[in-house]
């Protein structure tokens, strides 16, 4: 791969004709589109579009069948090793059912976003440093649970858990974060407080972040921009405001399914 | 859209009409009929293939009832000679006289325990690494998997008893061979249960920290161990409870601990000294059992009375 055939700038994420077969079906087919840094973009489309598999291909929990992604000109999709991990890294995921680990504490639940911070050898042991202890508590702090650090992750509901979620995200200190349907599991008054949390750290960290949402109100409030998935393909992508009936008819292909977004 | 919504409710009103819910239960019941039919052939079957197979395996093995009618009164007066002479009047020197070695056998006892509880560490520490390689879910590669499964198969198939054998050859006589035997076993025992109990974790939490860049060992660490712990605990106290019995016999191949006594007053008819020491092992069992069912029962308990 020759770095160069792609454009190349601070923060900008490229996808390449990506491409993911599970055996005879294709999840994601010909995806292309580029996010400059510190965008906020929603990928919108019904269940089984091919959203998750689009955010997990990113963070490259998934390996594309073909195509490529690329980050200030790195392909991402070749990377392996300590590299990949790396890009994990400055990736951040937060899962629609908070992946939290139920029997940590909420405290070391958000030091596993340090794992791949050096030295890593020590914390295979449990030994963290000051630095990350303090980092890890700043970030609770930010979301409003440094009282809740000893509890078990799973004593909390669901909105603090995702809460958590993303204060894990944050030690990682990421360059992106990927929210995978980040409120399909919460009441309206947590997605806000969720959602809310998303857009300040976005705006005040210049962190670009990609949310997969169920719902298109939810999706034209938050973000800069929408990406419109249907079985794989991208059929939108542009600004909120260009987002009308017939575009939205076309991601959602039904009726049943538009309604069942708004 | 209207033509196709239409359609449906079609065939909605179909599937709930009389004539087609009555030719379903007939359908139903005929299969069901045609199955039960096939299952009881199966029983059959299988039941005549049981009892062949334990006419033949009599046959064999030489197990023979007549001969251990005729043999049971031997049995029988062999454990007549194992009771010491003990009467009330003088109850304290008699039993003096039944235990005059009890000191020597009781650290040989010590040592037996001591041989459990390092063995079953060894176990626990090399059973637990093989784990996370032996789980299909969470192996790196299939490889790690296939030759981790194997080689536990091959640590636990061979006995403990052929272990000490060959340890003993090597390493000479004494508890290091004994500790090495049962070690190996555990491992070999406590690697796949482990790893067994490490094919059922959530995903989606092992996902979680996978996501955050961690290495595989510090994902194993952070995602999988906390889930799996409480289990490796329990498997883990079964296995110290099985290891004290099973070291107790060691020291008939010269492998250390309380059978090493054992075997001596076997071979040398020395009858009450026989029962005198299966009875100090017996007590230390039950009393190893119940401190580990114990422990057990408050790890788990703990935490599955908060499930419900």
């Amino acid at each position: 791969m020759i770095p160069n055939q792609v454009r190349s700038a601070p923060g900008l994420l490229v996808t390449k004709n990506l491409e993911r077969r599970f055996g005879e079906s294709i999840a994601v087919s010909g995806v292309s589109f580029e996010v400059p840094r510190g965008q906020m973009v929603a990928i919108i489309g019904r269940s089984g579009a091919g959203k998750s598999t689009l955010l997990n291909l990113t963070n490259r929990l998934l390996d594309p069948t073909s195509g490529s992604i690329f980050y200030e000109g790195l392909d991402i999709a070749r990377l392996n090793g300590d590299a990949l991990l790396a890009w994990r890294r400055n990736c951040a995921m937060i899962f629609q059912r908070f992946n939290l680990v139920d029997r940590l504490d909420v405290l070391t639940n958000v030091l596993t976003g340090r794992l791949n911070h050096p030295p890593r050898w020590p914390k295979l042991f449990g030994r963290f440093s000051e630095e990350d202890r303090d980092r890890a508590i700043d970030a609770l702090y930010t979301l409003g649970l440094d009282d809740q650090a000893l509890k078990r992750a799973d004593q909390l509901s669901g909105g603090q858990q995702q809460r958590v979620a993303i204060a894990r995200a944050l030690v990682q200190e990421p360059k992106i974060i990927l929210a995978d349907e980040p409120v399909a599991s919460l009441d309206p008054i947590n997605s806000k407080s969720v959602m809310d949390a998303l857009r300040t750290i976005n705006q005040e960290r210049d962190i670009t972040v990609l949310c997969n949402l169920h719902s298109v109100p939810l999706a034209k409030e938050y973000c800069d921009r929408i990406i419109g998935l249907n079985a794989g393909k991208i059929v939108f992508d542009g600004a909120c405001a260009d987002l009308g009936e017939e575009e939205l008819f076309e991601v959602y292909g039904s009726l049943t399914a538009l309604q069942d977004a708004l | 859209m209207v033509a196709d919504n239409a359609h449906h409710q079609d065939a909605l009103q179909l599937n709930h009409s009389l004539t087609n819910a009555a030719l379903a239960r007939q359908r139903f019941n005929e299969a069901f009929m045609h199955r039960r039919s096939q299952l009881r052939r199966q029983w059959v079957i299988g039941a005549l293939l049981i009892m062949i197979l334990i006419g033949i395996s009599s046959v064999i093995g030489e197990v023979n009832l007549v001969h251990l009618w005729d043999r049971l009164p031997r049995f029988t007066s062999y454990f007549g000679r194992m009771v010491p002479e003990l009467s009330w009047a003088t109850l304290w020197p008699d039993l003096a006289r039944w235990y005059w070695n009890g000191w020597v056998w009781l650290a040989a006892l010590w040592q037996t325990i001591l041989i459990a509880i390092y063995a079953t560490l060894i176990g626990i520490v090399f059973g637990y690494i093989a784990s996370f390689l032996g789980a299909r879910n969470l192996s790196p590669h299939p490889s790690y998997t296939f030759f981790t499964r194997r080689l536990m198969e091959l640590a636990r198939t061979v006995p403990e008893l052929v272990f000490a054998v060959l340890f003993v050859y090597s390493f000479g006589l004494g508890p290091l061979a004994g500790v090495l035997a049962i070690g190996l076993h555990s491992m070999g025992a406590l690697g796949k249960l482990f790893a067994d109990v490490a094919e059922n974790v959530d995903l989606e939490q092992v996902k979680g920290v996978r996501s955050t860049g961690a290495s595989w060992s510090q994902t194993m660490v952070f995602g999988v161990t906390p889930q799996v712990l409480p289990d490796y605990l329990s498997y883990g106290l079964l296995r110290l409870e099985i290891n004290v019995r099973a070291a107790s016999i060691l020291g008939f191949v010269g492998a250390g601990g309380i059978g090493q006594e054992l075997y001596t007053a076997v071979k040398s008819f020395n009858h009450t000294d026989i029962s005198a020491i299966v009875i100090m092992l017996i007590i230390s069992v039950i009393i190893i059992d119940s401190f580990c069912s114990w422990v057990r029962g408050r790890v788990i308990g703990r935490d599955n009375l908060k499930a419900i």
